[in-house]
């Protein structure tokens, strides 16, 4: 197999003038946008190399248990992001969050280094770390939105739920209705992704595949493998988040919690 | 079936917006009457007297501070609780109407259950519906293309779909013009001696309880002022706070 093209640290610092040409650009057009350029061009330099250098540790030390508390810092990241996105805070958001996204994107990546990719061995940190990373992040973009959507809803859907209860609904089924939607909310970036999946763009992985001089047709089966089991890691983690968030809007007794 | 209301107490937490802090309100101060079985009993008082929050109370959609609420002798919090609101089934004061036709929402209850669907259903809906004063022509329209009048008649015969023993009504004359209010109550009145319906009504307007009730009381700042027969109540009124109300005072 050919190597890949290589960049050099001055490719590097040319690549770089793009950044310094659209700064200039922003402060010839009075976009104030200048500042916001340099530090997320430096940010994703610093972000980027850090990450770089992780990797460089895990691909030659391939420890099964340091791997997997790499992939524990990237859940406890994930969880994190997903719960600061909230406007309004379940109760138990972090425990909720954080157990979904464990056993939505565990579930998926068993079944990926178990059944369907079997890697020799399973931890195998070139594969598994970036793919778990795709799963992950994804879990929890459809965990932040689930949570956000449902707690929206409920809070401003007090009336319709308590004339539910009041006609003897359940809690569950006092909020069936949001429940639904909010799991629609979520899936819908995935579905989406799937409908539209290298029409105008190459996704990142296939991308990354081809300029690594693999086959297209190699390339193709990797993406579908990962946009299926984002699609399903996505389902499971929202359910999961949703079936047990509605449940911190009310008490045993069925009644709304006043004070949401 | 008899409801008590045993001294009961209710205290709201105020949370201010932009802070943490939060003031305590005592929403209702030892509360204390009975309703027999097949009675009407009116509460009237002042906005923010506290008159919706006990109605929650005794459907239990609230939990009072102090004080228990009995249903037929049991304490309601010993009752399953989806059970106690088929029993004691509440109004509240905005009608809320269900997406979907108005036969859908008179199915909605029905459908919470494990049972299918009875075969009465129907007959049993336009039964309801005719009973609030509505018509069988009603069922296939869209409930959000109701009038206020109508949407609340819908809420009420919604709740008889529970074949309920007590209802709990909220200000269900608020939002009506005085015929249509005067209809209502009739409709009122006809629910609690066609089915020996228990009826615990709260109004702000003094001339409907004195049209329906049998016994009233007054709430002012969670507190009751006097009850009595609703009679003797508004001919004899022993307080000064009844009798200022009575003129439109409080
Ligand atoms: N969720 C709540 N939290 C805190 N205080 C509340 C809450 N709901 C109501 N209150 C307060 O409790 C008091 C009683 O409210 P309630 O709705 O029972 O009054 P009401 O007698 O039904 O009034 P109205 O005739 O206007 O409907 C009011 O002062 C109200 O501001
Ligand atoms: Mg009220």
């Amino acid at each position: 197999m050919e190597l890949i093209e290589q960049i050099s640290l001055v490719d590097l610092l040319l690549a770089a003038s793009f950044i310094v040409i659209l700064t200039g650009l922003s402060f010839l057009e009075r976009l104030r946008l200048e500042k916001d350029f340099l530090i997320g061009a430096a940010r994703a330099f610093a972000q980027l190399y850090i990450v770089g250098g992780i990797l460089v540790y895990l691909f030659a030390t391939r420890h099964p248990g340091i791997i997997v508390l790499f992939l524990i810092v990237m859940l406890a990241v994930a969880t994190h992001t997903a719960v600061a996105r909230q406007t309004k805070r379940v109760r138990n958001i972090y425990p909720i969050i954080w157990f979904s996204l464990i056993a939505g994107s565990g579930i998926t990546m068993f079944m990926l280094t178990e059944v369907i990719m079997r890697w020799k061995p399973w931890y195998r940190p070139e594969y598994l770390i970036p793919i778990a990373g795709m799963i992950i992040g994804n879990c929890m973009n459809g965990a932040a939105l689930a949570a956000e959507r449902l707690t929206a809803d409920i809070r401003s859907n007090r009336q319709l739920i308590e004339a539910k209860l009041a006609l003897g609904a359940s809690s569950f089924q006092a909020s069936r209705t949001f429940i639904i939607r909010s799991i629609r909310a979520s899936l819908i970036p995935s579905i989406n992704s799937m409908m539209v999946v290298g029409i105008v763009q190459l996704p990142g992985m296939m991308t990354g595949l081809i300029i690594a001089n693999q086959s297209p047709v190699m390339a193709v089966r990797y993406q579908l493998v990962i946009i299926y089991a984002i699609a399903f890691s996505v389902g499971i983690t929202s359910m999961l988040v949703v079936y047990q968030s509605y449940r911190q809007f009310f008490t045993r007794a069925h009644q709304l919690i006043d004070d949401l | 079936m008899k409801v008590v209301v045993d001294h009961i107490s209710k205290t709201k937490q105020l949370r201010i917006e932009g802070t943490d802090h939060r003031e305590s309100l005592n929403v209702l101060r030892d509360v204390n009457f009975s309703v027999e079985p097949g009675e009407i009993f009116t509460v009237i008082g002042p906005s923010g007297s506290g008159k919706s929050t006990l109605l929650r109370l005794i459907n239990r959609l609230e939990q009072p501070s102090s004080g228990r609420i009995l249903y037929d002798g049991t304490d309601i919090t010993a009752i399953d609780v989806l059970m106690l609101r088929n029993k004691i089934s509440l109004v509240g004061q905005t009608p809320i109407v269900l997406d979907g036709s108005v036969e859908d929402n008179l199915r909605y209850p029905l459908s919470l259950r494990k049972t299918p669907l009875p075969a009465s259903f129907r007959s049993t809906a336009t039964t309801h519906v005719e009973r609030v004063g509505l018509t069988a022509a009603f069922l296939p329209r869209y409930s959000h293309q109701l009038s206020e009048g109508e949407k609340q008649r819908l809420c009420i015969a919604r709740a008889l779909m529970n074949e309920p023993d007590v209802l709990l009504l909220d200000e269900p004359t608020a939002t009506l013009d005085p015929t249509t209010a005067n209809r209502l109550l009739l409709t009122v009145k006809a629910l609690n001696n066609a089915l020996r319906l228990t009826i615990i009504m709260v109004t702000h307007q003094m001339e409907h309880a004195k049209l329906v009730g049998h016994h009233t009381c007054l709430l002012v700042n969670g507190t009751i002022v006097e009850q009595n027969r609703t009679e003797e109540f508004f001919a004899h009124p022993q307080s000064a706070v009844t009798r200022s109300f009575i003129n439109g005072e409080v």
